[in-house]
């Protein structure tokens, strides 16, 4: 049986549109390139995929039946969401062959701040490249509730990911340096 | 408030990680802070907590603030005094590149709006924009300046020497290389050399108030350069009040530092360190203990535990990460009295909050063998 997940392009146009918030000659090209691919293509009219290994498999065309697994997934499951989570901001203080230290600042309750040492097996394999003396990470505990409905207890880390500065920032900084050397009232 | 000729110098300590502050009263109402500390739940700055309790008139009667290093141990609260303090000046030391310097921190300023809170430079960069806005002077504190002056009172820096400075300025290059990037904090491993040590002299009495001052293998800085070259300038007589530095922490001990720059049985007081390492050890506290009788911490060496929370969420913790624990505040302080004038005056001790003498810790350490 064949699954009603065929989309309206010009639907899926809007949608992306709508998730474009800046305005600027970027986004508005990229807007026209999307237009252009969901023009060209017959969204709808093509036999669709349940899931993502019948596309790896070669049986279905790649790109288009990707969304319209990713859509239907999104729309169709039950929400899975967190309950009694307890989240903090950690700066990496100290590094061990297989370990690091951290100072944990309380996001729930900020007042005094906690200090604890983490495996780096606890990281994940995608983040463990940004393992480093000062770099932060968001660490949370707590209950996760699966679209099934059922609890699991989860341990996530989660480490920063900020762009790099550009020449402006540094210009800034720079400036700013400037400005205060010079106008202070130095003895 | 104290009698006009009594001089105070009042020890500040939150348990370790919320940091430490000094508050001296030279005399006549002369009020100088050095460092500021804070309790975590309300984030007041504890020197002007006690400044106001005593009556003191912020505006006018504080007038010199000493940032003795940048670090977050020494610097929280600093902007929310110097900012009641309209009449203060500033004080710090930086490396003799003020400029590069000035980047750095600007550049790590910057980070806090792309969500990288680091609160030392955030509050170090706020406190020379207002003394910029104010006009009022800002001193770098070097080897042997004169930083404050009241009749007979004085205030001179024993730290960082021209070395030291010199030095400075390469690792503030490779500090600007290495926690440029947007995505880090900067995290410094052993940055004491540069802290601010201060000799006081109180009419006829002397006090050294340590910082976080440790003994370098280079003469050129830390302790030694101060037993070789201030002996010679501006120490003119031993100490008979001791601000141990750096936490009682072996780095920050040398048997010439007790034998040469302070008397017998000095008053000295210091604040513990109650992270992932514990100071003072039971070890340097026994050695600080043969030295003099008379040593006060503003609390005792706390084991660790975990924050109380939700018990499911507690216990949960406890299974994935037994080793996290939660860095305790503990308010202690320890007030130092004495009459400048009188030649043969002696320190009156008195202590608030968890302050103690330090006999009464180390009976516990030994107990417990922390």
């Amino acid at each position: 049986m064949e699954t009603s997940t065929a989309i309206n392009p010009n639907l899926l146009s809007n949608r992306l549109k709508n998730s474009m918030s800046s305005k600027d000659e970027k986004s508005a090209s990229v807007e026209a390139a999307i237009s252009n691919f969901l023009k060209n293509k017959k969204i709808g009219n093509q036999k669709s995929a349940n899931n993502f290994r019948e596309i790896d498999e070669g049986k279905l065309d790649g790109l288009q039946d990707r969304m319209r697994v990713l859509l239907a997934q999104r729309s169709n499951a039950p929400k899975e969401y967190y309950k009694k989570t307890q989240r903090w901001f950690g700066s990496i203080i100290a590094l061990e062959k297989d370990s690091f230290t951290a100072k944990l600042e309380d996001l729930n309750s900020p007042d005094t701040y906690e200090v604890a040492s983490f495996d780096i097996e606890d990281v994940s394999q995608g983040d463990r490249d940004l393992i480093g003396i000062g770099k932060n990470f968001y660490w949370s505990v707590g209950y996760y509730v699966s679209h099934d409905g059922q609890v699991k207890k989860e341990s996530l880390i989660r480490f920063q990911r900020l762009p790099i500065w550009d020449s402006n920032d540094i210009d800034e900084a720079a400036d700013s340096a400037k400005e205060l050397h010079d106008t202070i009232n130095w003895e | 408030m104290p009698a006009l000729d009594v001089s105070e110098i009042i020890l500040i300590g939150t348990g370790g990680g919320y940091g430490e502050s000094v508050v001296i009263h030279l005399a006549d109402n002369h009020w100088i802070v050095v460092d500021s500390c804070i309790d975590p739940t309300s984030k007041a700055s504890l020197p002007m907590q006690y400044l106001r309790d005593k009556g003191v008139d912020l505006s006018k009667d504080v007038k010199l603030i000493i940032c003795t290093h940048w670090h977050n141990d020494h610097i929280l609260g600093l902007y929310e005094l110097f900012e009641a303090c309209t009449s203060a000046e500033f004080c710090f030391a930086p490396c003799h590149d003020v400029q590069k310097f000035l980047f750095l921190v600007s550049l790590d300023y910057k980070k806090a709006e792309r969500g990288i809170p680091n609160s030392s430079t955030t509050i170090f960069i706020k406190c020379i924009e207002l003394a910029r806005h104010r006009k009022v002077r800002v001193k770098r504190a070097v080897q042997d300046k004169l930083l404050y002056k009241h009749k007979e009172y004085e205030i001179f820096a024993l730290s960082p020497s021209d070395y030291t400075l010199e030095k400075y300025d390469e690792e503030v290059s490779t500090l600007i290389t290495e926690f440029g990037n947007t995505d880090k904090r900067i995290i410094t491993s052993s940055p004491n050399s540069k802290s601010i040590a201060l000799y006081v002299k109180l009419n006829n009495h002397r006090a050294i108030l340590g910082a976080d001052l440790e003994v370098s293998n280079d003469a050129r800085e830390g302790w030694i350069n101060i037993i070789d070259n201030c002996t010679k300038t501006v120490i003119d007589q031993k100490a008979s009040l001791f601000k141990v530095p750096h936490h009682g922490s072996e780095n920050g001990y040398h048997i010439d530092i007790w034998n040469t720059l302070l008397t017998e049985q000095v008053n000295a007081n210091l604040t513990p360190w109650n992270r992932k390492q514990k100071l003072p050890t039971t070890q340097m506290l026994e050695v600080m203990y043969g030295h003099t009788d008379k040593l006060y911490i503003t609390s005792n060496v706390i084991g660790s535990k975990p924050k109380k929370r939700e018990k499911g969420i507690e216990k949960f913790i406890q299974q994935i990460n037994p080793s996290l624990r939660e860095v305790k505040f503990r308010y202690g302080l320890i007030r130092c009295t004495i009459e400048g004038k009188d030649p043969k005056g002696k320190w009156a001790t008195f202590t608030e909050g968890s302050a103690m003498p330090a006999s009464q810790v180390l009976r516990e350490m030994r107990t417990t063998s922390l």
